[in-house]
């Protein structure tokens, strides 16, 4: 019994400060809404992607039922312990991108996925959050003045370049660009100096032309391409994007109303339930109905940059941002894929976007947002 | 140490916010986007989303059939099976090719046609097999579950009841260049067009209007359901003047020959009853794709089947002419009693004219004749009247101009005159030249279309028809008469055509007269009355004339054409015949029997009327 009143959580219920204690409930309660709210919508736009609850948007309740017992797992482990184990996480992760390529099944051409009967997981969409942690582990027990320096950099660009690679090996440009982008996100947010990322936007320039001719696939540089010139391939991926523009421009104003998406209905829009489930949403409910995910998307990202504030330690600051950035980020750029702003690389939308791997990683995602919540004032604090 | 790391709590914090600019910059970008997209654009990605979904097809409407005068169909459109492949067969399905083939029964030719078919690369659906006969159609049906990219295909396609018709119908074909200019839909795979006969002369009444469907499809193109559907207008059936077995019996009658042509024309409706002429090609053949090969064969035929005689076909009247130049006399002045003496030949200067009876025939007066064709009389009236007013008469009775009949590539002959001699030879006539145009040869050219309505015109009382294949056309809910030029009253006096007339009934009737031997027997209780001619395709030599050559003996393509026009009843005459014989050696011979014999079928079919005793007998 004594055991349980020390528990974190029943702490949490007893803070000291009144006034804390007010902004860190209502932070989770508003926080459980949110994830409650994301959950409800994918369910929703599934369904009526199907014109049913069958077959994508029951499995994907059921989904976010077990992914919400996940998020009950993971905040019944204090924060403390999530940062003891980032380093092995990680390891583990990096285990399974190795193993991929010898135990994987693959599908179109790429190997990403471990099957287990019916279920398949992707080794890289966890990836994703387990690089937060180890980062943000780093990072936390490095001397604020030491990230500073350049020596201390080499082991955090490591532990981003090896995922980085692996997965753009399977090959995946999406999420390897994602594990990209969010590793850099946890440097900037830590604070390294705008120069240190300027001299790496040169890096990049200067390596494109490598990374163009080793590490793409040949399908990847073609999905560029078409990108670059969508008439030179009206029947391949330029037909996709077609069809997807036609679906979000055909909604207008008010959209065309709820399961009356002809482009949906008929067929037209390419990999409805995932990549492109924003197209679907956009043509039923027109104009106004996409500013409410824009919106959403926003207050997400408010959250996070809330909730970071009220945190008193350099992990969950940094977790809790790089987490909110790599959901905006992946969310911008599947919107700019499906609006025909950038190229289909296949990076689903978060939380919306049908896959199983995909919707655990953003839950799991949110637990530890909420998690921090919870642990906040436990003996990680060091701000 | 607290105090770097509030610090650094406080970086993460201010650049937390700059992340939270970026967010809103970026969203900013989508929704900027989404407003290009959705409101600005909205309009343009709605007619596109509205296409995506829309298929149209165009309903092609049924065409009209081309009746005979009593209603009965000779061409039709009906609808024919075809088996036509959907889609490309995968690999599976490429390895049971064998397997699949056989289940359809095919012949080897065809099998390994369909072998072809099915491993090419040509866009489908594929056609395979065309107008599936109904034991194989059912056989296929058996067998649908195993063969899911097969698909029978109905196709509408133009059928014409029996080969005799072809001269009239014509064909239809796949639309050239001109058709599509009238009709953009002309572009249809399927879609056909008349190319010859009634086919192409009444083609815009016999099409009909066509339909327009939209469907909406989805992505694979398959059809969920109609939109909209503007129905397609059936075309007019034709109603022809044309009696179908008289046809029928005209085609049969002729084939008897190498070549020959016989029309049979009302002389007051100026319907065409009858319109033969052989050799002729078979429509239904046409349908098919015809072979480079076989159409050469047609075209280079020296029978010309691709030819239709009896109005393309341009050949001297000869003898036939007679009456016309008799009626040319009589305007002239000169009066019928008038008497000629015939010694078989007459001499002018150096030149001697023969007559076809080389010991004469004695005193003529223009009664005998006509009925007995002497042609020393006939050379001695045109050296009278000359050429002019022969000239005159043949126009006036029609020769020399286009009849008007509603069917294509008519002829319109010649009648020369000083005019046109002058201009083409820069000569005068000469009266030798004047004379043998009084017997229907020289530089005459008449079609055996023109000879009947000029005969028709002789026995109606001098009103000239325009003939015509066309009665009425046939649409849903009325009738429409079709409107030829109206017929000419002819400015010739009544009894110049009885003239003409007694002296026609007698060169039948009378044992003296030119067709005696092709009289209707007493029986039938109705006469035939006509001239028959004999038209030089060779000049015979002097030699040849004093040694008495039999007509027989000479090659074929060199003997003389063999031409009979007529008419019956005698008494109460309706309709006329024309007939030619290519180097049939004589008319009396071999044209005014087939005349005979196509009274004969008139009346046994009812369009004369005769003792229907006889009737039955023959």
């Amino acid at each position: 019994m004594t055991r349980f009143a020390k528990h974190p959580f029943i702490r949490f219920l007893h803070l000291q400060s009144e006034q804390i204690r007010l902004m860190a409930t209502w932070g989770f309660v508003l926080g459980l809404l949110l994830l409650l709210t994301m959950i409800a919508l994918a369910v929703f736009i599934l369904y009526t992607a199907a014109s049913n609850m069958q077959p994508w948007a029951i499995a994907h309740l059921y989904r976010a039922l077990f992914g919400l017992g996940i998020v009950v797992f993971i905040l019944l482990v204090p924060l403390e312990t999530w940062l003891k184990a980032a380093y092995w996480l990680y390891g583990c992760n990096i285990l399974l991108l190795v193993l991929i390529p010898f135990f994987g099944s693959s599908n179109m051409g790429a190997q990403r996925w471990f099957t287990f009967g019916s279920l398949s997981l992707q080794p890289s969409e966890p990836m994703k959050i387990f690089i937060i942690l180890a980062l943000a582990r780093y990072f936390h027990l490095l001397h604020p003045k030491e990230v500073f320096s350049l020596p201390y950099l080499i082991a955090p660009v490591a532990i981003i370049a090896v995922p980085f690679v692996l997965i753009m090996r399977q090959p995946d440009l999406g999420t390897s660009l994602m594990i990209l982008f969010v590793g850099i996100m946890v440097f900037f947010l830590i604070g390294v100096r705008w120069q240190k990322f300027a001299s790496l936007i040169g890096i990049l320039i200067v390596s494109a032309p490598l990374v163009w001719n080793f590490l793409l696939h040949e399908f990847q540089r073609q999905r560029i391409t078409s990108f670059l010139n969508p008439e030179k391939d009206l029947l391949g991926a330029g037909y996709q994007l077609m069809q997807s523009k036609i679906a979000i421009g055909s909604g207008g104003l008010w959209g065309n109303g709820m399961l009356q998406g002809t482009q949906n209905l008929l067929g037209f829009i390419p990999a409805k339930h995932t990549d492109f489930i924003f197209s679907l949403h956009a043509e039923q409910f027109g104009f106004w109905g996409s500013m409410v995910i824009l919106l959403l998307l926003l207050v997400l990202m408010l959250y996070c940059i809330l909730t970071a504030s009220v945190m008193r330690s350099t992990f969950a600051r940094l977790m809790v941002l790089s987490i909110g950035s790599l959901w905006v980020i992946q969310s911008i750029v599947n919107l700019a894929m499906v609006m025909g702003l950038l190229p289909v690389v296949g990076i689903p939308l978060p939380f919306l976007s049908y896959g199983g791997t995909s919707l655990w990683t953003s839950m799991a995602a949110f637990g530890l947002i909420l998690n921090a919540y919870i642990h906040q004032y436990n003996s990680l604090r060091n701000g | 140490m607290p105090l770097d790391h509030e610090q650094q709590g406080r970086t993460i914090n201010r650049r937390g916010l700059i992340v939270l600019g970026g967010t809103a910059v970026g969203l900013s970008v989508l929704g900027a986007r989404l407003f290009h997209l959705q409101i600005t654009e909205g309009r343009h990605y709605r007619t596109e989303a509205k296409r995506n979904q829309t298929d149209f097809e165009v309903l092609l409407p049924k065409r009209g059939a081309i009746l005979d005068a009593r209603g009965y169909k000779i061409a039709d459109s009906i609808a024919e099976y075809d088996l036509v492949l959907l889609e490309e067969f995968n690999d599976l399905e490429t390895a049971r090719l064998e397997e699949t083939l056989k289940q359809l029964n095919l012949d080897p030719e065809t099998e390994s046609l369909f072998t072809d078919r099915i491993l090419s690369r040509h866009q489908r659906p594929l056609p395979m097999l065309r107008n599936i006969s109904s034991e194989q159609l059912e056989r296929l049906e058996f067998h649908r579950p195993k063969l899911p990219k097969f698909s029978i295909r109905q196709q509408v396609r133009r059928q014409y009841y029996h080969p005799s018709y072809t001269p009239i119908t014509g064909y239809v074909g796949r639309a050239d260049k001109a058709d599509r200019a009238k009709t953009p839909h002309a572009l249809l795979e399927e879609f056909r067009v008349g190319k010859a006969g009634i086919e192409a002369q009444y083609e815009e009444a016999l099409q009909g209007k066509v339909g327009k469907q939209s469907l909406k499809v989805d992505v694979h193109g398959k059809r969920l359901q109609e939109i909209e559907r503007t129905n397609s207008q059936a075309g007019a059936n034709i109603q022809l003047h044309l009696h179908g077995d008289l046809q029928k019996y005209a085609m049969q009658r002729i084939a008897e020959h190498r070549s020959a042509t016989a029309v049979v024309l009302d002389a007051f409706s100026g319907g065409v009853v009858a319109l033969a002429s052989h050799p002729f090609y078979d429509a239904n053949e046409f349908k098919k794709s015809l072979s480079q090969k076989a159409w050469k064969a047609l075209q280079e035929d020296p029978l010309k089947p691709l030819v239709n005689k009896a109005i393309s076909g341009l050949y001297a009247p000869g003898s036939t002419f007679k009456p016309i130049v008799a009626l040319a006399a009589l305007r002239a002045g000169i009066q019928p009693e008038t008497r000629h003496f015939c010694g078989g030949h007459v001499t002018v200067g150096n030149a001697r004219f023969h007559c076809w009876k080389k010991h004469g025939h004695g005193h003529m007066d223009m009664h005998q004749a006509i009925a007995q064709s002497c042609d020393v009389w006939f050379y001695q009236t045109a050296r009278q009247i000359g050429i002019e007013a022969i000239a005159e008469m043949a126009r006036t009775l029609g020769l020399g101009n286009k009849s008007g009949l509603d069917l294509d590539n008519e002829k319109a002959g010649l009648v020369p005159d000083t005019a046109w001699k002058k201009q083409k030879f820069n000569e005068p006539f000469y009266p030798g030249e004047v004379m043998i145009h009084g017997i229907g040869q020289g530089f005459l050219l008449t079609t055996p279309l023109q000879l009947a309505r000029a005969y028709a015109s002789i026995i109606n009382g001098g009103i000239l028809p325009t003939p015509a294949l066309g009665h009425r056309l046939q649409y849903d809910k009325e009738n429409l008469n079709i409107q030829t030029a109206p017929a000419r009253q002819v400015n010739i006096p009544r009894s110049h055509f009885r003239i003409v007339r007694d002296a026609l009934i007698d060169a039948v009737n009378v044992p003296s007269g030119t067709a005696w031997r092709s009289r209707i027997g007493e029986d039938w209780g109705f006469d035939m009355a006509g001239k028959t001619g004999t038209t030089q395709v060779r000049r015979i030599s002097r030699s040849e004339r004093a040694a008495g050559i039999r007509k027989e003996d000479i090659d074929w393509h060199l003997r003389d054409h063999a031409l009979f026009t007529g008419f019956a009843p005698v008494h109460d005459p309706r309709y006329v015949v024309a007939v030619l014989v290519e180097h049939g050696v004589s008319g009396g011979r071999s044209a005014a029997p087939i005349a005979r014999d196509l009274f004969y079928r008139m009346a046994q079919i009812g369009m004369i009327a005769s003792s229907s005793l006889t009737a039955d007998k023959a």
